[in-house]
Order: structure tokens, then C-alpha cells, then sequence
């Protein structure tokens, strides 16, 4: 059983199961994760098959990003997710761009992949229409670091830098791990088919899912003013501290990162893998960025007390409405046949001695609900 | 010997002392025949709370009203499954899915709770998702469990 016992939890959180189906609304879906996984794992044959140059690298291609830590978000203006991963290659010190034109070429000569190849800055891209668009960054091993640090090619492509993308999901999932964030996300209202992807989250995948759709929003006319995913994603990590509810932990990230902020200058967001790399180094490139990115930030905690406060789910769903866009109302129509499904199946109950709050747990405080027919006009 | 072949009918203060004991909270009065208990309701933790009354008299309908807030309207139109007095309709009084062998608070209570609940998802997004039926004709509250 999935369900909490009445002594833990004794009523359903509204709130934090809706933003669990807002997070389920907005990521990958399981078929089009299965389709990345397999159409990945075959751009990693073809590049390593025999008759490859690329062959005698042993390339291996895997997530990194978003896709590998399980925070996808659709792009607010596109139904093409954004996925990143890396086209790992078993070489010694090469020219970047070198790597890059075979590492396109052998795409290029592909049937299927070769029409959706594009060549990027530091990166090659494969275009699903109306799915998600790949992008395969080639990376070598760091002779000079042990583990899984890598190389991969700067932005001016003229050399190699480091990144540790397999580092950073341990990091990421070690600080996820905290608290009881799992379980308690389990217990969300019945009935849900085992493998839900939203409802199997930590607190904290769901608080970066949230904190980037709102990011989408609140930047949807300033979009260069916004914060990158990654920024937001480490600040999220670092601050995060095992609340076992998405809304608490939203709430507490957003204003742990608030009270972190330095009196003067700005916030350094430092590669948690590489110290020496600053993450935010885009705020320094326009004078407006980390200004908007603070006073973004101080509203989103103004509008997340709102909602905590709110009286009544319409209050609640406006607010809502306004941070994470236009799949709310649909949320919540899906939340209240997900409830009516449990009264239909005799699994609803209230406890009497919390103002006849709805739980779909049993114990002793909590009442069945008996069978009725709304009448009447 | 006497042998019962029916369930008991809960007397008033059967009622009284269920009501006690599952909705402490609620305050009740007791005066000529006819019960009335008054407190909060709250389904869900983002809804409001209701403060509701319920009133009962043997041989009657309970009858559930919600004193505060006010139920509102949503695009001027009011809200669905309420009687012409306001009070809610939770039952189906024919089907007798409610009878006086069942006790008010595990039954009304629970169902008026429900409302609230379906009500503010209505309130929401314009859908009554909680299921169920429209008379033809616009009814009077039911007066007798007869």
C-alpha cells in the first residue's frame, strides 16, 4: 500500500498533490521517455557501429541535465523539450572542432538521423519534431581528475573545459534524498497507476520543476533576462532541506536563497562539482539579470505565502494560475475526478476532528464516506 | 419476545452523542423536539472554512445550511444540487441512501464536507465533478422521511 497511515498524515494535501499533477502535466511523458531512451541508446550504436570513424572510441551516450535528474520541463512557447546528453569518447587531447565535425558527419550519414541533424556551437543537435530535440555534447575523459570528470568543448570551441555531469546528478539526488521526500509524495491521493513519474518525485525534482516553470512565466516577455535552468536547479539543491512536501520545499528554497543574498555585489552560483566555475556567470554579461532574477524572486515568495494563505481552492487556483501558467485549471478538474474515483471505490473517508477534512487514508478518527447521489437542482 | 426486523430508528439522542464523539467541535442545541449542531467544515487544507449548521428532527430530513461564507454564484449562475431554501442537497431522498438508522455525523456530515469540496473545485473551473442527479422539476426540501 501506498497510502499513509492516519497517525503520519491524517488529511490529503490539496495543494501539494496538485503540484505534483502540475509537474506530471509538464514533463516528459512516459512514452516520450521511452522514446529519448531508445532513440539515444541507437545514435550511441551508430556512432560506436563498425564502419565508424568514431568506432574506435568506444563512444558511450547518456543523459545529463534535466533528463538524468528528472526535472523536465516543456518550454512554455514549444512543444520540444530541451534534452541534453553527453557522447562521451574514449581519446586523448584532439581539437574540439575536429571531434565535433566527425561526431556531426556520422549523423549526417544516418537514414533517419542524418535529415534531423543540426550543428550547434559546441554541440550537435538532433530535431524531433513536435517531441524534444537532442542535444549531443562530445566529451572525453579529464586526464588530470579522477572519477567521472570529463572535458568537454568551450563555448568558443577552441579548447576543452571541465564538466562532471554524472558528479553532479549524485549531487543532486544525494541532496534530494534527504528527509522522507519519497515516501511521503507516495501517499498522494489514490488512484494513480504505480509508476506515475510525478508521484514517485522527491520534493526537491518537483520544487526545481516548479521554480523553472515559473522562471518560463514570470521572464515569458523577458526571456533573456532569465535565470538558466542549471542556476536555478544548484540554488535549489543547495538550499533544500529535506521538506517532505513540494510546497514546503518550494517555499523554503525560494526563501533560504532570498536570505542567503550577499548586502553588495551579487550571488556567486558555484558549480557544485567544480568550485572554480561559476554557473552565474551570465548575470555578469547584461547589468538587468540579477536584479530581475532578486525581484522575481521576491515576489514568487510574496505569491507562495498567497497561496499558502488562500482562502478557498478558486483563491488558490487564480494564484496558482499566475506562477506555473494556464495547465492549472485542468489540474485541478483531474485532482477532483482522481477524488471522486476514491469515493466511488469506498476508499474516502473525513476526520471528524479536523473540520471534516477529506482523507483517503483510514484510522480511527476517519469516516467513511457512505454512499449519496447529489440531488436537487 | 419481542424481535426487531428493522434497525433501530436513532432517537435524538443517539444522534446527539455520535455528533459528540466524531465532531467534538460542533455545538449543539436542543430545543422542542428539533437539534441543531453548528461548526466548521474544511475538506481540504487549500478550502475555506464553512461554518455550517445542521438541523434535525425526528421524522424530517436533516437539513444542512452554510451560514459562512456565503455560497457563492460563479458567472451569475448559483451553485448546483441545492434546495430552493439553500440548503444542500447531499442525498437522494427516495433511494434512501439516508434513513433515520443512520447517524447524522457519519453520514450528512461527511456528505456536506464532500459538497464543499466539489462546490470550490465548481467554484474553480466551472464543473460539478462530484456526480449526481438533476430533478426535473425544481424541488421544495423534502419534508418528511415518510
Amino acid at each position: 500500500m501506498s497510502m499513509l497511515t492516519v497517525e503520519i498524515q491524517p488529511a490529503l494535501s490539496l495543494l501539494d498533490d496538485l503540484l505534483a499533477r502540475i509537474c506530471r502535466a509538464l514533463q516528459l511523458t512516459p512514452t516520450q521517455h521511452a522514446l529519448a531512451e531508445s532513440h539515444y541508446v541507437s545514435v550511441g550504436n551508430w556512432l560506436g557501429s563498425g564502419g565508424s570513424p568514431l568506432d574506435r572510441y568506444d563512444p558511450m551516450i547518456y543523459p545529463q541535465g534535466s533528463l538524468a535528474i528528472g526535472t523536465t520541463v516543456r518550454p512554455l512557447d514549444r512543444n520540444e523539450y530541451d534534452l541534453d546528453l553527453v557522447g562521451q569518447l574514449e581519446m586523448g587531447a584532439r581539437d574540439p572542432v575536429a571531434v565535433l565535425n566527425e561526431v556531426e558527419a556520422r549523423l549526417r550519414a544516418h537514414g533517419v538521423y542524418g535529415p534531423m541533424t543540426e550543428r550547434m556551437n559546441r554541440c550537435v543537435r538532433l530535431n524531433f519534431a513536435g517531441n524534444f530535440h537532442m542535444d549531443i555534447l562530445p566529451a572525453r575523459r579529464d586526464p588530470s581528475l579522477p572519477g567521472t570528470c570529463l572535458l568537454v568543448p568551450d563555448r568558443e570551441l577552441r579548447d576543452w573545459k571541465p564538466s562532471n555531469p554524472k558528479g553532479y546528478a549524485a549531487w543532486f539526488d544525494a541532496r534530494a534524498a534527504q528527509g522522507t521526500s519519497r515516501k511521503i509524495l507516495r501517499a498522494s491521493i489514490e488512484p494513480l497507476p504505480d509508476h506515475e513519474p510525478a508521484h514517485e518525485k522527491t520534493a526537491l525534482q518537483l520544487a526545481v520543476q516548479l521554480v523553472k516553470r515559473w522562471r518560463d512565466i514570470y521572464f515569458a516577455s523577458t526571456p533573456d533576462l532569465a535565470p538558466i535552468s542549471i542556476v536555478l536547479t544548484t540554488l535549489a539543491g543547495q538550499h533544500y532541506a529535506g521538506e517532505p512536501s513540494p510546497m514546503e520545499a518550494l517555499s523554503r528554497v525560494v526563501s533560504s536563497i532570498l536570505g542567503a543574498l550577499p548586502p553588495f555585489g551579487r550571488l556567486y552560483v558555484l558549480n557544485p562539482m567544480n568550485p572554480l566555475e561559476d554557473l552565474s556567470e551570465k548575470w555578469d554579461d547584461d547589468p538587468r539579470r540579477y536584479p530581475a532574477f532578486v525581484s522575481g524572486l521576491r515576489m514568487l515568495d510574496k505569491d507562495l505565502a498567497a497561496i499558502r494563505g488562500a482562502h478557498g481552492i478558486a483563491r488558490a487556483a487564480e494564484q496558482l494560475e499566475r506562477l506555473f501558467g494556464p495547465v492549472v485549471p485542468g489540474v485541478i478538474t483531474e485532482q477532483a475526478r482522481a477524488i471522486e474515483k476514491a469515493r466511488r471505490d469506498e476508499r474516502l473517508g473525513v476526520t471528524g476532528t479536523r473540520a471534516g477534512a477529506l482523507a483517503t487514508s483510514v484510522g480511527p478518527s476517519v469516516i467513511a464516506v457512505a454512499n449519496n447521489t447529489f440531488y436537487g437542482a | 419476545m419481542v424481535r426487531r426486523l428493522r434497525p433501530r430508528q436513532l432517537g435524538i439522542p443517539d444522534q446527539i452523542v455520535r455528533m459528540r464523539s466524531a465532531f467534538p467541535s460542533f455545538v449543539m442545541q436542543w430545543r422542542c423536539g428539533r437539534v441543531k449542531w453548528r461548526g466548521s467544515l474544511q475538506p481540504t487544507d487549500l478550502s475555506s472554512e464553512y461554518v455550517t449548521e445542521v438541523s434535525y428532527r425526528v421524522g424530517q430530513w436533516p437539513k444542512v445550511r452554510i451560514i459562512d461564507p456565503q455560497i457563492a454564484h460563479r458567472d451569475g449562475r448559483p451553485a448546483p444540487h441545492r434546495y430552493a431554501d439553500d440548503s444542500l442537497c447531499l442525498f437522494h431522498p427516495k433511494r434512501r441512501e439516508w434513513t433515520p438508522t443512520m447517524a447524522i455525523a457519519d453520514t450528512i456530515l461527511p456528505w456536506a464536507s464532500l459538497w464543499l469540496y466539489y462546490y470550490e473545485v465548481w467554484l474553480a473551473t466551472g464543473e460539478w465533478v462530484g456526480g449526481g442527479e438533476h430533478p426535473r422539476v425544481k424541488t421544495q426540501p423534502p419534508r418528511s422521511t415518510a
